[in-house]
C-alpha cells in the first residue's frame, strides 16, 4: 500500500469515524450485578435496555474489593451461552479500548437469537481469577429497518415542520421570480 | 484517584456526527453573519459577542460530548455538572451573543427571505414566542422541567434509556433558553413587560434551586435507585449525591443572584450596570419580544429578480489558482489529456490483461471508481466529468480538419435516441455482465471514442453530447440538483452586448456548441460545463456560481437551447428512464433478486437468463414508469383540477422525481466506491508487474475481496435517499402550487405523486438493506 493509498484510507476511516454515531449510554444501561468475588468487586452493565438479540454491549467495572479502586491490569472475558445450549458459547474479550468510559471494560458482540442467556464475566489479574454470572432474557431482535428508524423517520418530521411552516406563514403560493412562468 | 482522573481525561465518547455538524454549522453561520454586520459598519458587534457565542457552543459540546457525558452514568455529580452546563452556562452565553441578527445575516439569502422572514411576520408565532418568553411563563416552564426531571422515577428512566435521556437534555436546554431570554434580553428584543418583573422571577428561581439542592445535600439516603446500584470509587452513593447537591447549590445560586443584583442596580441607578439589550430601559416598550422589522435587507423577500449587478456569491472561477486555471483557454484540454491517457491504459489492459474484472483496470476503474467519483462530484459541484470528457479530445484536436458542416437531422433533434441508447446501455450492462468483462469494457470505451469522433466529424453543434451520449444525458439530468451553474454575472452587460460571442465564439475560441445563450439559459440541462462561453465572453461576465439545488425542477422559463420542460416529453422520458433505472440497476445486484433469478433459471434452464434480464428491464424501465406516472398524472389532474393535458401534467411532474433518482444512484454508487475503493491498488500493481515494472510491489489481493460493510454505510445510503425524497416532495409541491388554485387543491394534486415518491423511496430502502453483490471485487 503506497503513501497515497494510506492517506486515502486514513481519510476514509476518519470519515467513517465521524459518521458513526455514539451510543448515548455507552458503558451504562442496566446494572446486572455488582458483587464481591475473590479480591475484586465486579459490576456488570448491559445495553440495550431491554436486552435484545442483536448487537449488545456487556461492560464490566473491576475494582479492588478492599479499597474500591479500579484494577487497571485485569483481563476480562465475557462468555455468553444459551441456557439450553451451554456448549455453544460466544466468548469475547472485554477491553478498555472498546469502552467509552475508560474505567470500564466493554465487550461488543452479537447475540444471535432470543431466549434465556447465561452470561459469565471472568476476571483474571494479580488478585487471582474470579467469575461472576447472571441470567438474562434476550427479547426478539428488532428488524434491521427498526434499528435505523431515526434515519428513516426524520423526513416525516421534516415534512411535518414544513407543513407547520406553511400554515404559520399562511402562504398561498411561492413567491416566484418574475422571469419564471408556467406555460 | 490518579488512575480515575486519567480514565476521565481519556473517556471522550465517539463523536456524534449530528451534534458536531450542528455545532459547526451554527458557529459558521453566526461567524459569517457577525463578520457581515461588522463590515457593514455595525459598531455594536464586538469580539465579546463572538466569544460568547462560540463559548456557548463549546459549553454545549462539553456537556454532551466530553468525558462528563461518559462519567454521568457513574457519578451523579458528573451528571449534575452536565445539567448545570445545559441550564446555566450555555443559554446565557448564547443570548449574550445577541444571536438573532448574526444568525439571520449568516444564512443564505433564499433561506432568509423565503423561509425565515415569513415566520417573523406570522402573528400566531409572534404571539406564541411572546408568551413563552414572558418572564413568568418562562420561569414556570423552567421550574417544572427542573423538578419533574429530578423526580426519582423519571430520572431513573432517563438513566436507563438513551431516548429519555435525550429528551431530558432537550427539555433542560429548551426551558433554560426560554428562561434566560428575558433575563439577558438580547438585542434587538423590546419587551412589553416591566423589567422589575425579573427581580422576583430570578429570586424565585434561586429559591427553587436552593430547595432542590438542599434535598440532595441533606438527604441521608440515595434518591435515585440507579446511582445506588452502581459502584462508587471511594465514598458512597450518598456522598456522591451530597456533592451533586453542593454543585447545584453554589454555582446555581451565583447564576441567579448575580444577574438579580445587576438588574436591580441598573433599575435603581439607571444605565450602565450590565443589563443588555435595547429593552434594558426601565420603561416598558410596545413592540414585543421579536422585532417585527429587523432590518429590511435582512428579511425582505425579493418579489422580483435580484437587481444586478449582484454582489457575486461563490464563483468557482474566482477561487484562487483553480479559478485562474479554469479561465485559461486550454483548461479543458489540459483536463482531457490525462483522462484520455488513463482511458488508453484501461483499453490496453482490458484487451491484453487478465479477463477477471476485479484484477483488471478495465474492470475496476470504470465500474467502481469512475462511477462513484462521478456521482459524488455531481453532488458536491456539478457536471465536471463532461468538462474533462476524454472522448471528445480526438475531435477537439482534429477540429481544423473536420468539416462538421452538417446540421443534425431535424427529426432526430430530441432526446428520444439518447433514451433508447440509455435503455440499451442499462440492459447490456446487466445482460452481458459488462462490469465483469474487461474485454467488452475496453471495446465500449473504444466505441465511445469512435462514435464521438465520427458523429462530430459530420455534424456541428456538439451533436454527440446533446443527442446521443448516454453518460452526457445522465450528467445533464443529475446536474439539475447540483449546486453550481454557469450564470451571467451582470445582465446589464449582456443587454448591451450585440456580438453574442458566448454562442458564436470569437478569435478562434468556439462559443457554446449546444447553443445555450447565456442571458436566457437557466439551469444545467444540456450544459457540458465546457466553459467555452466563459472563454469567449469578451466582458468576463460569466461565473460558475452557486445555485439552489433543484430550483430548475419547479421553475419553467423558456430555456435557451432547451425550451420549457413542460413541452419536452422526450426529456421527461429520459428523466423517467434514469429515475427508474437507478432502482432497477441497484435491484439487479441484491440477494433476493439474484436468488429469484437463479431459481427461475434452475427451473426453466440456463438459456433463459438473457430473456429474464430483458423482461426485467422492459418491466422496470418501460412498463412500470408508464403505469405509475400515467396513473399519478391522471389522478393528479383530476383531484387537483389541473389545467393542461394529461401528457403535459405527466411530463412536468416527472422532473420532480429527479432528486429521488439521484439519491438512489448516489446511494448505490457510493456504496460500491466506499466499500471497494482500494481495489485499484493491487490491480495497478498487477498491471505494472505485467509491464515489467516492479516498483509498486507485489499485489496483495486481500483488499479486493469481501470487505465487511461498515455499519455507517447503510445510514449514509438512507440519508441520500431521505434527501432525495424530501427534495422530490418539495419540487412536487412547488409544481402543484404553481398549477393549482389554492393550497388545498395543490396538496390534492401532489398526493398521487407523493405516493409514487414514497413507494420509490421504500423500494430504495429495501434495496439498501439487502445484501449487495460486491461487483468488481474478488468476492463479487
Amino acid at each position: 500500500m503506497n503513501a497515497t493509498t494510506r492517506s486515502l484510507s486514513r481519510w476514509l476511516l476518519l470519515s467513517a469515524f465521524a459518521i458513526q454515531p455514539s451510543a448515548a449510554l455507552a458503558d451504562g444501561g442496566t446494572v446486572r450485578l455488582s458483587q464481591r468475588q475473590g479480591g475484586y468487586r465486579i459490576t456488570v452493565f448491559t445495553e440495550p435496555t431491554p436486552f435484545r438479540a442483536g448487537p449488545v454491549d456487556v461492560s464490566a467495572l473491576v475494582q479492588d474489593a478492599r479499597t474500591g479502586r479500579p484494577v487497571p491490569d485485569a483481563r476480562v472475558t465475557v462468555r455468553a451461552a444459551l441456557q439450553d445450549r451451554p456448549g455453544e458459547a460466544i466468548v469475547h474479550p472485554a477491553t478498555v479500548e472498546a469502552a467509552t468510559n475508560k474505567l470500564f471494560r466493554a465487550a461488543l458482540f452479537e447475540v444471535p437469537e432470543p431466549g434465556w442467556w447465561e452470561i459469565e464475566v471472568a476476571v483474571e489479574g494479580e488478585r487471582g481469577l474470579a467469575r461472576v454470572s447472571f441470567e438474562v432474557e434476550a427479547a426478539e431482535a428488532v428488524p434491521r429497518w427498526w434499528a435505523l428508524w431515526p434515519w428513516l423517520g426524520w423526513p416525516a418530521l421534516a415534512v411535518l415542520l414544513f407543513g407547520i411552516h406553511q400554515v404559520l406563514v399562511g402562504r398561498k403560493g411561492p413567491t416566484r421570480p418574475a422571469h419564471t412562468r408556467e406555460p | 484517584m490518579g488512575s480515575t482522573l486519567d480514565a476521565f481525561l481519556c473517556s471522550w465518547p465517539g463523536l456524534d456526527p449530528w451534534l458536531l455538524a450542528g455545532l459547526l454549522l451554527t458557529g459558521a453561520v453566526y461567524l459569517r453573519g457577525w463578520l457581515r454586520l461588522r463590515q457593514s459598519g455595525g459598531r455594536r458587534w464586538g469580539g465579546g459577542q463572538l466569544a460568547a457565542f462560540l463559548g456557548g457552543l463549546a459549553a454545549l459540546f462539553l456537556a454532551l460530548a466530553s468525558p462528563i457525558e461518559s462519567f454521568a452514568a457513574l457519578f451523579l455529580q458528573a451528571h449534575m455538572v452536565q445539567h448545570l452546563l445545559l441550564m446555566m452556562v450555555v443559554p446565557p452565553l448564547l443570548w449574550l451573543a445577541a444571536p438573532l441578527l448574526p444568525l439571520l445575516r449568516g444564512l443564505p439569502r433564499p433561506v432568509r427571505t423565503y423561509w425565515i422572514a415569513p415566520l417573523f411576520r406570522s402573528p400566531p408565532l409572534r404571539r406564541l414566542f411572546e408568551r413563552l418568553t414572558h418572564p413568568v411563563t418562562a420561569l414556570i416552564l423552567f421550574v417544572l422541567a427542573t423538578w419533574l426531571w429530578h423526580a426519582p422515577p423519571i430520572y431513573d428512566l432517563a438513566l436507563r434509556s438513551s431516548g429519555w435521556h435525550y429528551l431530558q437534555h432537550a427539555c433542560f436546554l429548551g426551558t433554560a433558553l426560554l428562561f434566560w431570554y428575558p433575563v439577558v434580553r438580547p438585542y434587538p428584543i423590546r419587551p412589553r413587560w416591566s423589567p422589575w418583573l425579573l427581580l422576583p422571577c430570578l429570586l424565585l428561581a434561586d429559591v427553587q434551586n436552593t430547595a432542590l439542592s438542599a434535598l440532595f445535600t441533606f438527604s441521608d439516603r440515595p434518591l435515585y435507585a440507579y446511582y445506588a446500584e452502581v459502584p462508587k470509587l471511594g465514598g458512597s452513593a450518598v456522598d456522591d449525591q451530597q456533592a451533586a447537591g453542593v454543585i447545584m447549590w453554589v454555582p446555581g445560586t451565583l447564576a441567579f443572584l448575580l444577574p438579580l443584583f445587576g438588574i436591580g442596580l441598573q433599575l435603581l441607578f439607571g444605565q450602565g450596570s450590565g443589563v443588555r439589550g435595547q429593552g434594558s430601559g426601565v420603561r416598558s416598550q410596545k413592540s414585543g419580544p421579536l422585532p417585527r422589522r429587523i432590518s429590511l435587507p435582512l428579511v425582505r423577500p425579493s418579489l422580483t429578480p435580484d437587481p444586478r449587478p449582484l454582489t457575486p456569491g461563490f464563483d468557482l472561477l474566482r477561487v484562487p489558482l483553480l479559478g485562474r486555471f479554469l479561465r485559461w483557454r486550454h483548461a479543458r484540454v489540459a483536463l482531457q489529456v490525462p483522462l484520455a491517457l488513463l482511458a488508453g491504459v484501461l483499453v490496453y489492459d482490458g484487451l491484453c490483461g487478465p479477463q477477471v474484472g476485479a484484477m483488471n483496470l478495465a474492470g475496476v476503474l470504470p465500474w467502481i471508481h469512475w462511477r462513484g467519483l462521478l456521482i459524488l462530484t455531481l453532488l458536491a459541484l456539478g457536471n465536471l466529468f463532461c468538462l474533462a470528457c476524454p472522448f471528445l479530445l480526438p475531435r477537439t484536436l482534429a477540429r481544423t480538419f473536420l468539416p462538421a458542416g452538417r446540421a443534425w437531422p431535424r427529426w432526430l433533434r430530441s432526446k428520444w435516441l439518447a433514451v433508447l441508447l440509455l435503455v440499451l446501455f442499462l440492459w447490456a450492462y446487466e445482460a452481458f455482465s459488462l462490469w465483469d468483462s474487461p474485454w467488452w469494457t475496453a471495446w465500449l470505451v473504444l466505441g465511445y471514442f469512435a462514435a464521438a469522433f465520427v458523429v462530430d466529424s459530420f455534424f456541428r453543434g456538439a451533436a454527440f453530447c446533446k443527442y446521443l451520449c448516454p453518460i452526457g444525458q445522465f450528467n445533464f439530468v443529475q446536474s439539475l440538483v447540483s449546486p453550481l451553474e454557469v450564470k451571467v454575472r451582470d445582465p446589464q452587460v449582456c443587454a448591451g452586448c450585440h456580438t453574442r460571442d458566448c454562442v458564436r465564439g470569437r478569435d478562434g475560441i468556439p462559443g457554446c456548441e449546444l447553443h445555450l445563450y447565456q442571458p436566457r439559459k437557466s439551469g444545467n440541462m444540456d450544459c457540458t460545463l465546457c466553459l467555452d462561453c466563459v472563454h469567449a465572453c469578451p466582458h468576463d461576465n460569466l461565473a460558475v456560481s452557486a445555485t439552489t439545488p433543484g430550483r430548475d425542477l419547479w421553475t419553467d422559463p423558456t430555456r435557451s437551447g432547451v425550451g420549457p420542460f413542460a413541452r419536452r416529453t422526450d426529456l421527461a422520458a429520459l428523466v423517467l428512464v434514469l429515475v427508474f433505472g437507478a432502482f432497477a440497476n441497484a435491484a439487479g445486484m441484491v440477494g433476493p433478486i439474484l436468488q429469484w433469478r437463479d431459481g427461475i433459471e434452475a427451473q426453466v434452464g440456463q438459456g433463459c437468463g438473457l430473456l429474464l434480464t430483458t423482461a426485467f428491464y422492459v418491466l422496470a424501465l418501460v412498463v412500470l414508469p408508464l403505469l405509475t406516472v400515467g396513473a399519478a398524472a391522471g389522478l393528479s389532474r383530476r383531484w387537483g383540477r389541473l389545467h393542461g393535458s394529461w401528457l403535459e401534467v405527466a411530463t412536468r411532474y416527472s422532473f420532480a422525481l429527479v432528486p429521488l433518482g439521484f439519491g438512489m444512484w448516489l446511494a448505490h454508487y457510493s456504496f460500491h466506491f466506499l466499500t471497494s475503493y482500494d481495489t485499484a491498488v493491487p490491480t495497478a500493481q498487477r498491471f505494472a508487474l505485467d509491464l515489467g515494472w516492479t516498483g509498486p510491489g507485489e499485489p496483495v489481493w486481500l483488499g479486493s475481496c469481501c470487505r465487511p460493510v461498515a455499519e455507517w454505510l447503510p445510514r449514509l445510503e438512507i440519508l441520500f435517499l431521505d434527501l432525495g425524497l424530501l427534495l422530490s416532495l418539495y419540487a412536487g409541491y412547488r409544481l402543484s402550487l404553481a398549477r393549482s388554485l389554492g393550497q388545498w387543491r395543490a396538496l390534492k394534486a401532489l398526493l398521487p405523486w407523493a405516493l409514487v415518491m414514497v413507494l420509490l423511496f421504500a423500494a430504495g430502502v429495501w434495496i439498501v438493506l439487502q445484501p449487495m453483490q460486491m461487483r468488481g471485487t474478488l468476492g463479487g
